[in-house]
């Protein structure tokens, strides 16, 4: 049981049967920004919507984009628990492979979430609200957008009327699955270090001791 | 090690694969690919347009008039053909002498208003004029007759809105039009 345990990652299996978990959830957000009920950005690495009065805006490049992210993920897991099920160098690599989609579809989410915060306090703020509002016929008159989570308000006049669109941010539980996953792969990743390490100790002390100095006479 | 250049390969070609795949079935038409797809939102938008919301007036029913005060009650009719549900939460109306820019008297929702998505609802609002008022009315719009004192004047509407809608907000205020009210004084 002993030796099993040694030849083995169970933080490695564990972090690949979440990251099935989460690639078997693909429909679900990780990230939501929702304006009022007239509309709802959500963002997850494995699929990306944003509906306006039911209808979905996306364009189809981003479907191919998170559906080639899914596979990635599934890849990924697969990799990762092939990798924690062996003591072999390259098994560092399989781990890291798993580590690296886990890590860059939550980072992406971040970013994306992370862009209505900084669209509304940055300098390009006016300029792009302006020429995104002029589109609509309407002028900006104020923006607050949240930081990942929490709430906004975007105030627009439009032909004489002062429109406020609420903003609420929050992330979904699978968010911190997601996160959760990334720790565990982190740790697997390190402790694979440790038992390659000691794989590598094993075998040298299982090598024959080398001759020096005897050869044919 | 060959294991992680392989990796990163087979890494990009899944990312690149997909999107080159969609791409086919796009006929690689690129601008159908990457531009959004507002067919959709376009037809929702123009259905909303023709159906949209609606505040029409629906009458005028003077209640009380005396040289003390009168009470007009208003009735209107909201339509929301939005498939969202509607909430009136504040609807104030001012009602002044078309003919010399006097106040008349003014009136409000007592309290918010639900119209369901894609339903109507009829509102009445009670608007009340003053003593102070019914000076005016009297001395430049009434003229006796064997009943009484007839009244007859335009009066000119204008109302402050906020409603409620899928969570947006919108205020705002709007020049209604016009509305010939005739009424006798009671003693």
């Amino acid at each position: 049981m002993s030796a099993l345990r040694r030849r083995l990652n169970p933080i490695g299996l564990v972090a690949a049967g979440l990251m099935l978990a989460l690639a078997a959830s693909k429909e679900a957000p990780w990230w939501v920004l929702s304006v009022g009920e007239v509309a709802a950005f959500q963002v997850s690495p494995f699929k990306v919507s944003l509906e306006v009065l039911g209808c979905d805006v996306v364009p189809s490049v981003v479907d191919y984009l998170t559906l080639g992210a899914w596979l990635s993920v599934l890849v990924g897991a697969v990799l990762m628990a092939a990798g924690s099920l062996s003591r072999r160098g390259w098994s560092k690599a399989l781990l890291s492979f798993g580590l690296s989609k886990i890590a860059w579809g939550l980072s992406a989410v971040i970013i994306v979430a992370a862009l209505p915060y900084l669209l509304a306090s940055s300098p390009l703020r006016d300029l792009l609200l302006s020429y995104a509002a002029s589109l609509l016929g309407a002028r900006v008159l104020s923006a607050e957008g949240p930081l990942l989570v929490g709430e906004g308000a975007l105030r627009l006049a439009v032909a004489g009327l002062t429109v406020t669109l609420p903003l609420r941010a929050y992330v979904t539980q699978y968010f911190y699955a997601a996160s959760a996953c990334l720790c565990l792969c982190i740790a697997a990743r390190l402790y694979q270090r440790r038992v390659v390490a000691i794989e590598g100790a094993e075998l040298q002390l299982q090598e024959p001791p080398k001759r020096h100095g005897a050869g044919p006479a | 090690m060959m294991i992680r250049p392989l990796l990163a390969i087979a890494s990009l070609a899944l990312i690149v694969g997909t999107v080159t795949y969609g791409l086919h079935l796009h006929n690689f038409n690129l601008a159908d690919y990457v531009l959004p797809r507002l067919e959709g939102l376009e037809e929702t938008l123009s259905a909303l347009g023709r159906q949209g919301l609606s505040i029409e007036y629906g009458g005028l029913v003077v209640r009380e008039a005396s040289l003390d005060g009168a009470v007009l009650e208003l009735t209107l009719t909201v339509r929301n053909g939005l498939p969202l549900a509607l909430r009136v939460e504040g609807l104030s109306f001012r009602a002044t002498c078309s003919d010399h820019g006097q106040l008349l008297g003014e009136g409000a929702l007592s309290q918010p208003v639900e119209v369901p998505p894609e339903g109507g609802r009829s509102l009445s609002i009670d608007i009340h004029v003053i003593r102070s008022m019914m000076e005016h009315v009297a001395n430049y719009h009434a003229y006796p007759t064997e009943q009484g004192l007839e009244v007859s004047l335009v009066a000119s509407f204008s109302a402050s809105l906020s409603l409620s809608l899928g969570g947006v907000r919108v205020e705002g205020e709007s020049y209604l039009g016009t509305a010939n009210i005739r009424f006798r004084l009671s003693e």
